[in-house]
């Protein structure tokens, strides 16, 4: 070994706590860089291998009922390749292993086999009967959640008719990834799953022989979506369709791919912020480095070291760091990338989702490391260059202290000198104050928007759950309900409460720009069903004229008494114009609502897809739910407790997980950069440190001397932090704000708090590891040196 | 010994102080056995040449560090048991300090320097008194960086002086500075010593200097040679060097 090398490493030695601190900040950078892009690499690689082998399609389509024959005429829509026509029912579950009704949707396979798309991938068991009317294969969420295996039973209430299904397979579809109904927020694999049967047998069970009610198609390369999609809306108009969905309107589709993109985003800025927070680091603390040792430098150009040899001593610094914080983060990126993975393949069903590090993720990350690490040592390394080796020789000049901008302050002169001591530090060395600043507040920040999407789950849940839908039950009708349907319901065990429920489903236009959407009736009273805004207030219903939210009001640019044109999509299909009564500020972007009696007084009763909010004492809570699942009108229910628990066993250990992560990942660069200033502060001024204390300081007194600069950084991040979180939190909507939902700019005293708090336990943390150092602190050998 | 009999208390007393630094697998011995008393308004110079032990003594004095065996008296107060709060106390009500390189705080103006000790004192003087007696009254909102090096020694002073501490401490107090501008400093400790009636120990490895003090201590190899006592100081405007 080298004299030099020597040397560097007994220094490093001696700067332990501060490279420590700045290898914890590069492993972090380097684990999250690894584990996002692998993870990112993964995800997309499974999910378009997958898409590829199962040809998942490009639209979906659905209709009341089609002859088969149509299936011709899509087929020879230009642009289309493939049309695979199904069956597909909504049906009410009675699962042995939940005490709810649970509900689910019945897809047909065809009789000769494989769908042409959406080829299911079987993880286990065998392929459906044909002709069967117990066997069902099963999504794998759903039997996991339940415990579901081969030969395992549950009865199904089919076309009214409650029947025994015989689980045969647990399958994974290319459309169900995640496994959900479109229209709710909240995954719930216990009472919510997808199957598939025989296509003989659904259809014989729904009145579908020759005809599809459900359709999958893939499109030719280069064809163009948007027109394929209108011939083929308008082919399907008489059969009852509302419309077709696109491959990325598709819901399991689109939670994946937006997922997949915020992987992709983070795997960008986490590493980011670190790695330029480890930079600074590495460049103040090299920077003091080579302060102290300006003789040594010296005396190595004297003995015939060259300016590179010297250069590269220093970059020696910053690569042992850097390299010493990649291993680690590379081994810790693994872990967090399993971890991510398992996360992961906890919503989304592949049939293998494996983590591993792509060659592109190693050379990355030794590629960032190594700019790290260059960039750490520049200015260090720059100004031992510019240094003569004359100069060297002598101390480093004085600090010279000069009357300043605070000296003209009138206030400032009656400051204690303790006070003013702290102060023209800070105000010395201004571009260091001002990016130690900024680094703490974007640790604020990043705290602050990280908390606050909880915050707004919080706001959801509450809005939806305790003031928007009061109902301890939602159920919808299957469409050939009975006409006592409502007698039904009101004899259920313990109903106090019921509130008829109506979804019309429509166009809207008003000049050139049409929108399809379902009108939602609101009672009168709005006893349990209530339109909230975002500031939680329920909002009126005019009893006549249609109310939309604000969002898309202004898309259709609309004002309150305009006239809009509505056309039935269901029944006779007639078009009628009302008038705009009211605008609703409300999270969910698409809404319509009317006054109950306004809208059946339109429809002139007529419209199918209804159901009922039921408030039902909760000590009958068992029965009812007993009941309901055996009630044929009844297509499916939402049991508000229920949906609570599955939020909360889905979702809430994720929330805390992030939590801690979030915490974590700003207490560390928060305590990167105030640990480092202190110690940067403690080797410049610790013979005046010393002063103090042969003057009779204690060791509290000199702590609060050198913290004070500290805490003073720390005063001023923490608001600009708050401010820049809450900016933050106010941007966020418009990044993802789209039709199905707005975010609510929700900024809590609570989180808050939480950030001032963690920020202020990182200078406490500092100070305490300050203290000891300063209760070491040699009076007598520091006096004797003179810098 | 007259003054025995005059000072029935010293101000300082130890009784065969040793300090050993261990250096790896040698002993340093800075103090062997070093007895002495000093009393109350006299100014005791210490000889010695450079390593023979005198600064080491003198922080044992001024309660930086402990002997490593033997007993060191402040008046009553036994500095050996006291701990670390005790010795800080201490610091802060008696004992005035002024080493060679001044130590004065880069980022305080003359006046701020001063009034960091008097903040945080007893009965402290007008720090601009303070720096009125060391002759600075004009420079006194002046930074460090914008003084000489004798102004900053005067400043240093009027900092160990404006507590009015029992025993004012010097260690090689015109080490650094040229000949007339540390005779300057020099008056500057005989007439604080005379106005204020402190007691001053000032180390020195400059015999002349030592004309100055009632009394000269001279060390060697940690030890303590030689006592005696001047019958009449000189002011330091009679010393030439
Ligand atoms: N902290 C220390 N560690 C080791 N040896 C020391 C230390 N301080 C002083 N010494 C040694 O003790 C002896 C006396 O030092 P000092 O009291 O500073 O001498 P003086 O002030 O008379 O020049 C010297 O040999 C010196 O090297
Ligand atoms: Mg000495």
């Amino acid at each position: 070994m080298t004299a030099l090398t020597k040397k560097l490493f007994r220094e490093i030695k001696h700067l332990r706590g501060q490279m420590i601190a700045i290898v914890v900040v590069i492993a972090c950078g380097i684990a999250n860089f690894v584990a996002f892009r692998s993870v990112h690499a993964s995800l997309s690689l499974t999910q378009s291998s997958f898409y590829n082998e199962s040809r998942f399609a490009d639209v979906f389509l659905t209709a009341r009922r089609a002859p088969e024959s149509v299936a011709q005429r899509i087929a020879d829509v230009p642009g289309v390749d493939l049309v695979q026509t199904r069956v597909s029912a909504d049906v009410m579950l009675d699962l042995p292993s939940v005490p709810e009704p649970a509900s689910g949707v019945i897809l047909s396979v065809p009789d000769n086999g494989q769908p042409l798309l959406n080829r299911l991938y079987l993880r286990s068991g065998r392929w459906v009967t044909v002709g069967s009317e117990s066997d069902v294969m099963i999504s794998t969420a759903f039997a996991d959640a339940n415990g579901f295996e081969e030969g395992d039973q549950f009865s199904a209430i089919i076309n009214g008719r409650k029947r025994k299904l015989t689980i045969v397979a647990r399958v994974i579809s290319p459309e169900h990834i995640i496994d959900m109904p479109v229209g709710t927020m909240i995954l719930d694999n216990k009472r919510y799953g997808t199957m598939w049967m025989s296509r003989s047998a659904l259809s014989a069970a729904y009145n579908m022989k020759g005809a599809f009610n459900s359709a999958t198609l893939s499109l030719e390369n280069g064809a163009d979506e948007k027109t394929v999609k209108e011939i083929i809306d308008h082919i399907l108009k008489p059969y009852g369709s509302i419309g077709s969905i696109a491959r990325d309107e598709q819901l399991s589709n689109r939670f994946l791919s937006d997922d997949i993109a915020q992987v992709q985003g983070q795997a960008i800025i986490i590493p980011t912020i670190f790695l330029g927070v480890a930079i600074f680091l590495l460049n103040i603390a090299l920077l003091r480095l080579v302060g102290t040792q300006r003789m040594s430098i010296a005396i190595l150009k004297a003995f015939g070291y060259s300016q590179s040899a010297i250069g590269l001593h220093y970059i020696g610094f910053a690569l042992v760091a850097v390299s010493a914080g990649s291993i680690i983060g590379f081994i810790g990126g693994q872990y967090l990338g399993e971890g991510l993975t398992n996360i992961y393949a906890r919503f989304y069903r592949f049939p293998a989702l494996r983590f591993d590090v792509p060659e592109g993720v190693v050379v990355g990350s030794i590629v960032l490391s190594a700019l790290a690490a260059v960039l750490g040592a520049v200015s260090a390394v720059r100004s031992v260059l510019k240094l003569p080796a004359a100069e060297a020789m002598r101390p480093q000049a004085p600090k010279s202290f000069k009357p300043g901008v605070l000296e003209r302050i009138p206030l400032f002169r009656r400051l204690d000198p303790v006070t003013a001591m702290i102060w023209r530090t800070i105000e010395r060395r201004p571009v260091k104050t001002m990016l130690s600043i900024s680094m703490i507040a974007l640790a604020t920040a990043i705290l602050v928007i990280g908390r606050s999407m909880f915050d707004m789950f919080d706001l959801i849940m509450d809005s939806q759950f305790n003031s928007a839908n009061r109902q301890d039950a939602t159920v919808i009708f299957t469409n050939n309900r009975s006409a006592d349907v409502d007698n039904d319901v009101y004899h259920l065990p313990g109903v106090l409460r019921v509130e008829p429920l109506r979804m019309v489903p429509v166009d809207l236009s008003y000049k050139s720009k049409t929108k399809r959407l379902a009108i939602q009736s609101i009672s009168d009273e709005q006893e349990l069903i209530r339109v909230i805004d975002f500031d939680g207030k329920p909002v009126y219903i005019p009893e006549s004229g249609l109310v939309l939210t604000t969002y898309l009001a202004e898309k259709l640019g609309l004002a309150i008494g305009d006239s809009l044109t509505v056309k039935l999509l269901e029944g006779d299909r007639r078009t009628f114009q009302v008038p705009l009564t009211g605008t609703a500020d409300e999270m969910f972007g698409i809404q319509a609502y009317m006054n109950s009696e306004a809208l059946s007084a339109l429809l002139r009763e007529q419209g199918s897809v209804s159901g009922a909010a039921i408030l039902f004492d909760r000590s009958t809570y068992t029965e009812f739910s007993q009941k309901v699942k055996n009630t044929p009108a009844v297509a499916s229910v939402m049991m508000r407790d229920a949906m609570i628990r599955s939020f909360d066993e889905n979702y809430k250990e994720n929330m805390d997980i992030s939590t801690i992560y979030i915490v974590a990942f700003s207490m560390i660069i928060a305590f990167g950069v105030v640990y480092n200033s202190a110690r940067i502060a403690l080797s410049e001024r610790a013979i005046e440190l010393a002063s103090l204390r042969v003057l009779g300081f204690t060791i509290n007194e000199i702590t609060i001397v050198l913290l004070g600069e500290q805490v003073i950084i720390l005063i001023m991040s923490l608001p600009i932090g708050l401010i820049l979180g809450a900016l933050g939190i106010m941007g966020l909507p418009a990044t993802y704000e789209n039709d199905l939902f707005r975010f609510p700019v929700i900024i809590t005293d609570r989180n808050l708090g939480l950030a001032s708090l963690a920020i202020c336990c990182v200078a406490i943390a500092t100070g305490i590891l300050l203290r000891r150092k300063l209760s070491k602190l040699d009076l007598i050998e520091v006096l004797k040196s003179r810098e | 010994m007259p003054h025995e009999v005059n000072a029935p208390t010293p101000v300082f007393q130890t009784d065969k102080i040793t300090k050993i630094y261990r250096m790896g697998e040698v002993d340093v011995h800075a103090l062997r056995d070093v007895t002495l008393s000093i009393y109350s308004a006299e100014i005791v110079a210490i000889l010695g040449a450079s390593g023979s032990g005198k600064s080491t003594l003198l922080n044992i004095l001024g309660g930086l560090d402990v002997p490593t065996t033997g007993v060191v008296k402040y008046r009553t107060t036994d500095l050996t048991r006291a701990d670390e709060n005790d010795l800080t106390k201490f610091r802060r009500k008696a004992v005035g300090f002024v080493f060679q390189f001044y130590n004065i705080i880069p980022s305080l103006t003359a006046l701020e320097n001063v009034r960091l000790v008097t903040d945080i004192a007893d009965s402290p003087m007008d720090p601009k008194d303070a720096l009125r007696l060391v002759g600075l009254e004009d420079r006194m909102n002046h930074f460090p960086a914008q003084l000489s090096g004798g102004e900053q020694q005067r400043v240093a002073i009027a900092r160990a002086i404006a507590k009015r501490p029992d025993v004012l401490l010097c260690d090689e107090p015109t080490g650094a500075l040229d000949f007339s501008t540390g005779l300057i400093v020099l008056e500057v400790i005989e007439r604080v010593q005379r106005e204020l009636q402190t007691t001053v120990v000032l180390i020195t490895h400059n015999a002349t200097i030592a004309d100055m003090a009632d009394r000269v201590i001279r060390m060697r190899s940690g030890e303590i040679v030689e006592q005696t006592h001047n019958e009449i100081r000189k002011s330091p405007k009679e010393l030439s060097w």
